[in-house]
């Protein structure tokens, strides 16, 4: 096993190189939001950082695909483009399915004709994810390959250990970091190696819930499931798009101008979800997804046969935030049934 | 690298009414670059920009000297503020976007060309194409159909393309407001079952109301036409013209990246799973 790319830090020294960090990037962490909500934003006072969280967080999606991202302004005949912000940005103590979520995310983003809003923001981010010691009891990232610790795609992995942290290097990124701060990390022995390595093996081994994808597929493929099976699905859906917006892969946009007079405004775009009965509505009323049943299999279909067949990967990272849907229309849900069909 | 949300700026220089409900446009570009940096390619789309209301998508009629035309059915928001605005007015527009019609590929080919309402605008551009590429096509046959004769697009060139080598026009309408309608009356596809085409030399292009379409197919199957020599521009709405944002997914297809062209084959496909 490599000990090249592995180092340790002690726990009590975490905060002490947040605060150094900070003094060149701009940290996004988990911090508390409002009542018992632990939210993933700006860490301002790095006391503020929920290192042990035990709840999901909501998805970073946001940071590199704003729910509203203007995207040019116009002025009669000038139109100035929006640039997002080029400051250097850590993302800190990520789950580790959203470090694979992001991977999705730019394979989608960056495949031709590229997205500059989204590149740009991706070239300024570090990400540094935590090995989810604890899953969650909806996750069933080791299906999707995405948790609970990764084998890449991340500039830095912390995984937890008593009184202190295993540290990877992922990325070039990643390295440059450690050699900037390289007083917070000491070398690590062996036993240290095998011991994540027990730690790896004991979160794969709380994992509740695991879903056999390629079976979900073949069955798709093999038109075994029929149309019933989605208006079926459909009676408990309300329409409601939560499971879109929630979704850290999922990517969907509608483009609007916000005028501010006849001849100055902001042109937009702002999250859709596929699921809406007016994403495909035509100007005059034809409709080629009139019903709900349709979209939603199209949501599903998307992300299980057509997102597999462009990228090899399913459009899931098995994060389980979809099981807020009270119409139990959740990802994990819905192959279940499919397997059980 | 371009950004590719960022339309170019162009001015309306005329509008003229083709029916009561739509009328064709010509913009000029305001940079001359812009002009010569768009190559399209017949059936290929745009992403027509009015400020302050937003995009919509329509098909390329003609560009050419510094200038583009569309068609257009007074039908939603932007259509609606397009009638109302003057010459000269400042415009937006991004592409040309999507595949187009196998211009190449259905040469030395009959070529038969089957329109419904407004659907003709796309297929106008292939038209036009062949017209001066006339060496490379074999027979050129064009079926037309409207709801009335009233609503029949491009009627100057229907009155001159019968005069051109080689050509075949046919028009129908379902219900002729002049009662000197010489034509036919009836469906584009009861017009198809009057034909006689020859299955292995012949490719079809087909644009028209959702409505229209699957009658046209039934008719051209009893013809006999392969389903890889069978094209149908398809509509969507389209926001973002780069197959990101997601509006105009048919299965695993973008129209505006992977279309708006599709053969049959590839349609009959998509029917199976939807």
């Amino acid at each position: 096993m490599d000990t090249e790319n592995r180092y340790i830090i002690k726990a009590d020294h975490i905060l002490p190189l947040l605060r150094k960090l900070q003094m060149q990037f701009e940290i996004l962490a988990p911090i508390p939001g409002r009542g018992k909500d632990i939210l993933f934003g700006p860490l301002k006072k790095i006391e503020d950082v929920i290192i042990n969280y035990n709840q999901m967080l909501p998805s970073p999606k946001n940071i590199l695909f704003p729910q509203i991202e203007y995207l040019f302004n116009y002025e009669s005949k000038n139109i100035k483009e929006y640039k997002p912000e080029n400051f250097g940005k850590i993302l800190f103590g990520l789950h580790s399915c959203d470090v694979k979520s992001i991977k999705i995310l730019s394979d989608f983003f960056l495949r031709q004709p590229i997205d500059n809003y989204f590149k740009s923001r991706l070239e300024n981010i570090t990400l540094i994810n935590i090995v989810c010691t604890n899953p969650f009891d909806t996750s069933f990232c080791e299906s999707t390959r995405s948790g609970p610790y990764l084998k890449s795609g991340f500039d830095l992995q912390l995984t937890p250990m008593e009184n202190k942290y295993l540290i990877e290097i992922g990325s070039q990124k990643g390295a440059e970091l450690i050699k900037n701060y390289r007083w917070f990390f000491k070398n690590i022995y062996k036993t240290e190696i095998e011991e994540q390595f027990e730690i790896f093996l004991q979160a794969e081994g709380k994992l509740n819930r695991g879903i056999d994808f390629s079976t979900v597929v073949k069955r798709i493929q093999n038109k075994e499931i029929e149309f019933s099976f989605w208006e079926t699905l459909a009676l408990n859906c309300v329409d409601c798009g939560s499971c879109t917006y929630i979704c850290p892969v999922c990517t969907c946009f509608n483009v609007v101008d916000k005028a501010y007079s006849d001849n100055t405004g902001d042109r937009v775009r702002v999250w859709d979800a596929c699921t809406y009965r007016g994403f495909t509505e035509m100007a005059g009323g034809s409709n080629p997804r009139k019903s709900l049943a349709e979209r939603l299999r199209h949501k599903f279909l998307h992300k299980l046969l057509y997102t597999i067949k462009d990228f090899n990967y399913p459009g899931c990272v098995g994060c389980g935030r979809c099981d807020i849907c009270f119409g139990h229309i959740g990802m994990y849900e819905v192959a279940k049934k499919i397997i059980n069909y | 690298m371009d950004n590719i949300y960022l339309p170019k700026l162009i001015t309306l220089d005329n509008s003229k009414e083709e029916t009561p409900e739509i009328k064709s446009f010509e913009f000029s570009f305001e940079n001359e670059n812009d002009y010569k940096n768009f190559k399209f390619i017949p059936g290929q789309l745009i992403e027509l920009s009015i400020f302050g209301y937003g995009e919509a998508p329509f098909s390329v009629v003609s560009c050419r000297n510094n200038k583009i035309s569309i068609s257009v059915k007074k039908t939603g928001t932007i259509t609606c503020r397009l009638f109302e605005l003057k010459k000269d007015a400042l415009l937006g527009m991004r592409g040309p976007f999507g595949n187009g019609f196998p211009v190449k590929k259905s040469q030395k080919n009959n070529i038969l060309i089957i329109g419904g309402g407004i659907g003709l605008a796309p297929l106008k551009s292939f038209i036009t194409y062949i017209l001066s590429h006339r060496g490379n096509y074999e027979k050129l046959t064009i079926c037309y159909g409207a709801r009335t004769d009233i609503d029949l697009v491009y009627k100057e060139d229907l009155a001159n393309w019968p005069k051109e080598k080689d050509l075949d026009l046919h028009l129908t309408v379902d219900c002729p407001k002049d009662k000197s309608w010489q034509c036919n009356i009836g469906s584009v596809a009861a017009l198809l079952s009057k034909l006689k085409i020859n299955p292995d030399n012949t490719s079809a292009f087909i644009c028209g109301p959702p409505v229209m379409i699957p009658y046209v197919l039934e008719e051209l199957k009893k013809h006999k036409i392969d389903g890889q020599k069978i094209f149908i521009s398809m509509e969507r709405m389209m926001k973002c013209g780069a197959g990101k944002c997601g509006h105009c997914t048919m299965g695993e297809y973008y129209v505006c990246k992977d279309g708006p062209v599709f053969t049959l084959e590839q349609i009959q496909k998509l029917l199976t799973i939807r």
